[in-house]
């Protein structure tokens, strides 16, 4: 009877659907676990009216409130500050490297094309053609790739219209951080509490659970002990998807040292059991 | 260096206790007569207690019904004190042709029993969490238009040790458990706690 309702107890929790993307078809991220965050110092915002230091000022809240959050997850960001001007910034077209009609118009064009940066990089941009109406907040493109690990990306917030000035402080924070969460890789999610659903919603504070198994997937920890580690201290390879952990066999060899005196417990049960038996 | 002493080290406490009590107590000493029991459990598992946004007005998780399975051996050590090696399994919640997410624990408690009606226990985990997908792209909304977007098609795991508290409510041969998990106790801007609502049943050997 225990045993039946047990299993009842086990059997009538609703299923829930997972719905993290990524922002490309082989699983790129940023090969390290350490990405900075920067904001281009020549980035004029005059339309939403917010300067660059302002802009700056976001970047440590986005990624504290939300990234650095993750203990399944080896990602920490960095906010570090300016980058140098980069002149094609704020008008220029931003265009992913295997977009080559995008690249070939972007040349052709005097505002000329964003060059491909290292990191994480934000600015303000005016040109309409990267965002496709006034509605879009903000475009992300990582825009630099070595192999299937991402190198850099850059983050375009939208200046032809004045909806991202309007916002309220927390709500530049969500969409920067919607922003950093493209720029690492991820890509839209259909659950409303999700950081990575595509549109704001009327308050965010903390990343959802996709947010949370989507970074984990793409920076997955080789083995965290209790903090101490930065990157997986005591790891081990942690995919076969080609990612792996910073090496060392501390971990599996705990788990296998605690599967031993598992085995050994039960090989001990069964002694005494047909001990007891032919008594 | 010292980082991997410490890990190493506790590898080796819980592995000497368990090997240390090689003969189970012919009379234990306490309050309960100890007997070594094999135990089966189901629960509800909540990730992250209050960290994880739930709706679009900025509510937090507090409780979330994700079904967990487990199995355990309960082994007398010392008068009260037990040694409660366990693994369990937080069921993968549907996610169709999508990806399928997977947490399995390694645990290991050191169990003391004050009274014959409640267990309280300290232990760590080893977390594997996976997740795998099947690939396959979808398009969603993308502010003014749709875009593709992809399923991931690869497998992927992280590990964590967690450091453990629980407290159990003996009641028979079952019993009801609070069972908590710390990620990265020692580091304050990573500690996250999960927590799992056991109800189990023991059996005699």
């Amino acid at each position: 009877m225990t045993m039946k309702c047990i299993l009842l107890f086990a059997l009538m929790f609703s299923a829930v659907a997972q719905a993290w993307t990524l922002n490309n078809n082989f699983g790129a991220a940023f090969a390290k676990g350490r990405v900075k965050v920067f904001v281009d110092e020549g980035t004029v915002c005059p339309t939403n009216g917010v300067t660059y230091q302002e802009l700056a000022g976001l970047v440590k809240p986005a990624i504290d409130t939300y990234w650095n959050k993750v203990p399944t997850s080896s990602l920490r960001l960095d906010a570090a500050g300016f980058s140098p001007a980069l002149s094609t910034i704020n008008r220029g077209r931003l265009c992913s490297p295997t977009d080559d009609p995008c690249i070939a118009a972007a040349e052709a064009d005097p505002d000329g094309l964003i060059p491909a940066v290292t990191e994480i990089v934000i600015a303000c941009n005016s040109n309409s053609v990267n965002f496709g109406g006034g509605n879009v907040l903000a475009v992300t493109i990582p825009n630099k790739f070595s192999g299937k690990k991402i190198k850099g990306s850059v983050i375009l917030i939208n200046d032809t219209s004045g909806t991202f000035g309007d916002l309220s402080r927390s709500d530049k924070i969500g969409v920067i951080a919607h922003e950093i969460g493209h720029a690492l890789g991820l890509g839209h999610s259909d659950e409303s509490a999700a950081l990575m659903f595509y549109r704001t919603v009327a308050q965010r504070s903390r990343l959802g659970q996709d947010d949370v198994d989507g970074i984990s997937f793409l920076y997955p920890i080789g083995g965290d002990l209790y903090g101490l580690s930065e990157e997986g201290l005591v790891s081990c390879a942690t995919t076969d998807g080609g990612r792996s952990g910073p090496g060392g066999p501390y971990l599996p060899a705990a788990a296998a040292l605690g599967l031993l005196v598992v085995l050994a417990e039960l090989r001990r049960l069964l002694r005494r059991s047909k001990r007891r038996a032919a008594l | 260096m010292f980082k991997r002493l410490i890990c190493l080290l506790i590898s080796a406490v819980f592995s000497v206790v368990a090997y240390a009590q090689t003969e189970v107590p012919a009379q234990a000493e306490g309050p309960v007569t100890q007997k070594a029991q094999f135990y089966l459990s189901a629960g509800a598992h909540t990730e992250f207690y209050n960290q994880l946004q739930v709706d679009t007005t900025g509510g937090l998780r507090r409780f979330d019904p994700a079904p967990t399975i487990g199995a355990g051996l309960k082994t007398p050590v010392l008068g009260s004190f037990l040694f409660l090696p366990e693994v369990n399994w937080v069921l993968p919640r549907k996610s169709g042709d999508k990806i399928i997410k997977n947490l399995f624990m390694g645990r290991t408690d050191l169990g003391y029993d004050p009274v014959e009606w409640f267990r309280i226990r300290v232990g760590t985990s080893l977390m594997w969490l996976n997740q795998h997908g099947s690939g396959g792209s979808v398009k969603m909304n993308n502010g003014n238009s749709t875009a593709t977007f992809y399923n991931p098609d690869q497998n992927r795991s992280s590990l964590n040790m967690t450091l453990d508290v629980g407290a159990e409510l003996l009641l028979g041969p079952a019993s009801l458990r609070l069972q908590t998990y710390t990620y990265s106790p020692l580091k304050s801007e990573l500690r996250q706690l999960s927590y799992t609502l056991f109800l189990s049943y023991y059996w005699d050997r």
